[in-house]
């Protein structure tokens, strides 16, 4: 299993607290291809593609437009 | 004034201001027949990034249309919004980058900067650069720009360039993975020379179709033209320090 974090570098939590998952591309239980742009997060005028680190199995954790924060796992993905 | 002849030397001022900064920019401005089109170009400019390529630039313009983001689609009423705003001659486009809807036409000029964004190379970095890039291509040619949220104007933003309070281009960012590269493209929008009245009535005509609640004010927006006649009507002030 595979973890889907946003990297804790991402952005200054500082400045901006929280992002927003803006859209999943795949829905939950999808099957997805390592690299694949899987979901896409805002923060203020700022959007991030969300690759998958690996192939599998698509688990959401964090629905769309739901509250994430640097180094947030929004989801995993299991081996097929 | 016509904004062919101002796009040409505010980019070729914003490219003087890159080179000084070590950055090379091509300050050739690009008409497409769409301003989908026009889009499509600037967000492909991230796949060209790579191991032999760090940085692309683009200088647009193209037919009037609003370009919104992928939020601004689920308004309750987005569909019959587009409707309207084709009716009204004014194209609806949807971008990937951040932020709410913006108005293009051949008044306006978009700016995008693609680059490979190293691990040290954050959100407000890039924000950064370009904004000063802008500014320091406005100082150039006497115009005082500053930096920061016109909290009333369309797609505000804390990156905004501003004259006198009011907003002559906002700035929005893209950030993907290309070519084993994290990459990160940073487009602004920039008002030469329309009517802002006409652009935030579109503005606020889009939302009040799609049942959004942002309106924005007129007064909110300055051209490039404007900010040019403001500033050649004032009279020429010079100081002189004594000490």
């Amino acid at each position: 299993m595979a973890d889907i974090t946003i990297a804790p570098d991402l952005w200054d939590a500082n400045i901006n607290p929280e992002g927003i998952i803006a859209n999943w591309f795949y829905a939950d239980g999808s099957t997805v291809a390592a690299g694949a742009t899987i979901a896409e997060l805002m923060v203020e005028k700022t959007t991030f593609d969300i690759a998958a680190p690996s192939a599998g199995i698509l688990h959401i954790a964090v629905p769309k437009d739901g509250a994430v924060k640097p180094g947030t796992v929004i989801g995993t993905i299991d081996a097929a | 004034m016509r904004p062919d002849l101002l796009a040409r030397p505010l980019a070729a001022a914003i490219a003087a201001v890159a080179r000084v900064h070590g950055l090379t920019i091509d300050p050739c401005v690009e008409g497409f027949t769409t301003a989908a089109e026009g889009l499509e170009r600037q967000e492909r400019l991230c796949d060209e990034i790579g191991d032999g390529c760090r940085l692309r630039t683009l200088f647009w313009q193209a037919p009037q249309a609003i370009i919104v983001g992928r939020t601004d689609t689920r308004l309750p009423t987005f569909d019959a919004a587009v409707q309207r705003l084709v009716a009204e001659n004014w194209p609806v486009v949807v971008r990937r980058s951040g932020g709410t809807a913006c108005p293009i036409s051949p008044g306006t000029i978009q700016i995008a900067l693609a680059r490979s964004a190293g691990a040290d190379f954050a959100i407000d970095v890039a924000y950064r650069e370009l904004s000063a890039m802008i500014g320091d291509a406005l100082a150039s040619i006497g115009l005082v720009a500053t930096i920061g949220e016109v909290a009333e104007s369309f797609c505000p933003g804390r990156f905004d360039i501003q004259i006198d309070g009011r907003k002559l281009g906002g700035i929005s960012q893209h950030w993907c993975e290309r070519n084993g590269h994290r990459v990160v493209t940073t487009a602004a929008s920039f008002v030469l020379a329309q009517d802002p009245s006409e652009l935030t009535r579109i503005v606020n005509l889009f939302y009040e179709s799609a049942g959004g609640a942002r309106r924005c004010p007129a007064d909110a927006i300055i051209s490039l033209d404007l900010a040019l006649q403001d500033f050649g009507s004032k009279p020429n002030v010079f100081c002189h320090s004594a000490d």
